[in-house]
């Protein structure tokens, strides 16, 4: 599950053409970031470690111990780690992410008319006279008709 | 193990005095009335992260009372089934507060977080140590429910270890203030040895692996390696324990039970045992 | 209060787009920019709600060291486990919002912090605990499950793993319910009586019916429904599984047309809750926050070993 983030910016930098963050953010003093930490828990031993909240806590030992009954009172992790709020680096800005152009190129949706292409390359390969490797049998292949 | 016969009530009553139960009252007594006093800081501990963990912590003794009691009951039902349901609670919830065989420290009063913390340090490290022992035990029943039990300890003591460092390590106005709580749960924690009625018997025929006497030295020396990183282990040094912190595992008990948790904890169930809720 | 919804030459370009997007259900992150009305009113909302899972614990707690059975003890001790919980959740999305837990609970314990009207209550008997648990819950659920469309999307997030919770809870509670329904005379006798003190509170939980249009927490994207549409959805669940059960409602007007598809029911005594929220506090409240102080007072010294912060101070 997604969190909201720690909402300062630990570098201490403000890029003036990103989306400002509300003025209204807390300044540090008041937030005591040192006692936030960040959980991620496994659901099952074969998944990636979730974001799962928060947890304020002294220090690493009392973090670990009491994100137990936290976050996983109800069974639902095998393993779980915490690191501590101003350790976790966010990218400050997410339309980072977000692309201009197309690059279809290299993503799934990029590559399609497949049954059309293939029943073109069958028809070639027919024409060229390639019947007793269209036909012989195969797995998949009712022995009886010919290749689909 | 038999099954339950019609008559809950009459079957119970027969069975609860011979060794083997009130070893087993003795087990279920000290969890139920310590998950009892610890539940009390559900919703209301100083910090909510701490009301969560320790909240698990006192539910854990409820429920591992609950299946020592099921071990008295003894029978081949699903826990859940609603005989034993009736039966359990009749144990838990329907007897006279005489018949109570927990440890007169288990049933103070919550006090400030200092005691209670200090009490869950030195009670956990005790069922530990007994639990530890009671996994050898002849009883196949008792061995296995032990090492059940013993494996959900771990998580209590973590916690209880935690907390001992982190309040060993506060600044000196806290941590005198968990000393003199710590001081004050070690010397009525004697009275968890006290030896109960049929215990010798228990003990002879391997039940009972270590009898409570042996229990304690093995507890002192567990807590002396705790303790002594923190340079607390003078609180080991008990020379008297106080006399009213003993009789509870002959059912002899203090007003912070008789006046105050029994009536509290059993007057709903005793307006109508028979009644389902 | 009219004057917490803009009229649209009130506004600025900068404003007037961000409540566009969030009328066009378009969501908000703790880091993007957001008018100073939608952050106060949010934190105001989230704070309130996060208060409330704190008190609703207390009402529920006092039956843990009486409960009738060992089983409906500890799972009792869970729901209450759940809420605490549900705070912890809550309260971290109001911190992002700009005020640090510790002052809220502050605020909370000193009788500042507001928290919804049905934790204003003291309670009586085990009914209590069937009513809380499945019927007051139930209304929990219900502005909960809306909740999940919210505009501010660490309040959305929260909210689903909130009511996922909830589903639990709404067994346990039923469960409680059912068994008293189906008991002894007396025990039935104790869930009606119960039911009868709570109908009132239940109905004002859902706040007066205002529309659409007149509620600032709708304009400013928290809530998506009505008070009234709410308040329906918990009759429309509720009032047929406690007929079902042989239980009453102490509304002799209460009754469903199938034609309209609403709930007609006596209006409520809105003065009262009125009163309750904004009045002196009621002898349950003062007492569980006059307790709450010493108890603040004798042990939150320890905050400061477990959580690394400084202890807050109570003011007076």
């Amino acid at each position: 599950m997604d969190h909201d983030g720690p909402d300062h910016d630990d570098t201490g930098v403000r890029d003036p053409s990103v989306r400002n963050p509300s003025p209204a953010a807390v300044p540090d003093t008041a937030l005591p970031i040192e006692t936030m930490w960040e959980v991620f828990g496994r659901r099952r031993i074969n998944d990636a470690l979730e974001h799962v909240g928060q947890i304020h806590a002294g220090d690493r030992d009392t973090a670990l111990l009491l994100a137990r009954e936290t976050h996983f009172r109800h069974e639902e992790a095998v393993d779980y780690a915490v690191v501590r709020s101003d350790q976790l680096h966010r990218l400050e800005d997410p339309s980072l992410l977000e692309r201009r152009v197309d690059i279809d190129y290299r993503l799934q949706r990029g590559y399609s008319g497949f049954r059309d292409k293939r029943a073109r390359a069958r028809e070639a390969a027919a024409r060229r006279g390639a019947d007793d490797l269209q036909t012989r049998p195969a797995p998949g292949r009712d022995v009886a008709s010919e290749a689909s | 193990m038999t099954s339950l016969r019609a008559a809950p009530g009459v079957t119970i009553a027969t069975a609860l005095g011979a060794p083997r139960s009130q070893l087993l009252l003795v087990l279920g007594d000290d969890d139920l009335v310590t998950g009892h006093r610890a539940s009390y800081w559900t919703g209301v501990a100083p910090a909510i992260e701490m009301d969560l963990a320790f909240a698990t912590i006192a539910q854990d003794g409820i429920n591992h009372a609950d299946l020592w009691y099921q071990l008295i009951v003894g029978s081949e039902l699903s826990g859940n089934d609603p005989q034993v349901r009736a039966a359990v609670d009749a144990i838990g919830l329907g007897r006279d507060p005489g018949d109570y065989r927990h440890a007169i420290l288990c049933e103070r009063p919550p006090g400030d977080i200092a005691f209670s913390i200090a009490r869950h340090i030195v009670v956990d490290h005790v069922l530990a140590t007994r639990l530890d022992a009671l996994t050898g035990s002849s009883d196949r029943d008792i061995a296995g429910l032990a090492g059940k039990i013993a494996w959900e300890q771990r998580y209590h003591l973590r916690h209880a270890v935690r907390y001992l460092g982190l309040l060993a390590g506060a600044e000196p106005a806290q941590r005198s203030r968990f000393t003199r709580a710590l001081e004050r749960v070690v010397a009525e924690a004697f009275g968890l040895f006290e030896s109960f009625a049929g215990e010798a018997e228990v003990v002879a025929d391997g039940t009972l692996p270590v009898a409570h006497a042996e229990l304690r030295d093995a507890w002192l020396e567990r807590m002396q390696t705790v303790l002594a990183p923190h340079g607390l282990d003078g609180v080991l040094d008990v020379d008297e324990v106080p006399s009213d912190a003993l009789g509870g595992r002959l059912g002899t008990h203090s007003r912070d039970f008789t006046d105050e948790l029994w009536p509290e904890m059993t007057t709903l169930y005793r307006s109508d045992p028979a009644a389902e809720w | 209060m009219a004057g917490l919804i803009p009229s649209r030459d009130q506004l600025d370009a900068r404003t007037a787009e961000f409540v566009d997007h969030i009328h066009a259900g378009g969501k908000v992150e703790a880091t993007d920019w957001m008018p100073e009305t939608y952050r106060r009113l949010n934190l105001k909302f989230i704070e309130m709600h996060a208060n409330s899972e704190i008190m609703g614990a207390l009402p529920e707690r006092e039956w843990i060291s009486r409960a009738p059975s060992l089983r409906r003890k500890r799972s009792l001790a869970a729901k209450v486990q759940d809420e605490v919980g549900h705070g912890q959740l809550i309260y971290r999305v109001a911190e992002s919002l700009g005020k640090p837990r510790s002052q809220m609970y502050a605020d909370l314990v000193a009788g500042r912090g507001r928290f919804h009207n049905v934790f204003h209550y003291p309670t009586h008997s085990w009914g209590d605990v069937a009513c809380i648990g499945f019927l007051v819950d139930g209304a929990a659920i219900v502005t909960q499950r809306a909740l999940t469309d919210t505009s501010y999307a660490p309040y959305l997030r929260v909210m689903r793993r909130v009511v996922a919770e909830e589903s639990l809870h709404y067994r346990h509670g039923e469960d409680i319910l059912l068994a008293l329904a189906s008991g002894t005379d007396e025990q039935f006798a104790m869930l009606q009586e119960a039911v009868n003190r709570w109908w009132t509170p239940i109905l004002h939980f859902f706040g007066t019916d205002t529309a659409r249009e007149d509620d600032p927490s709708i304009f400013w994207g928290i809530k998506p429904r009505t008070n009234e549409e709410s308040r329906q959805e918990w009759m429309t669940t509720y009032i047929p599984k406690l007929w079902d059960v042989g239980i009453s409602l102490p509304d002799p007007t209460l009754d469903w047309d199938p034609e309209t598809k609403v709930w007609n029911y006596a209006e409520p005594d809105w003065q009262e809750l009125a009163d309750l929220v904004k009045g002196d506090p009621s002898e349950a409240t003062a007492t569980r926050l006059a307790w709450k102080q010493r108890l603040a007072r004798d042990n939150d010294w320890i905050r400061e070993v477990v959580l690394g912060e400084p202890a807050p101070v109570l003011a007076a």
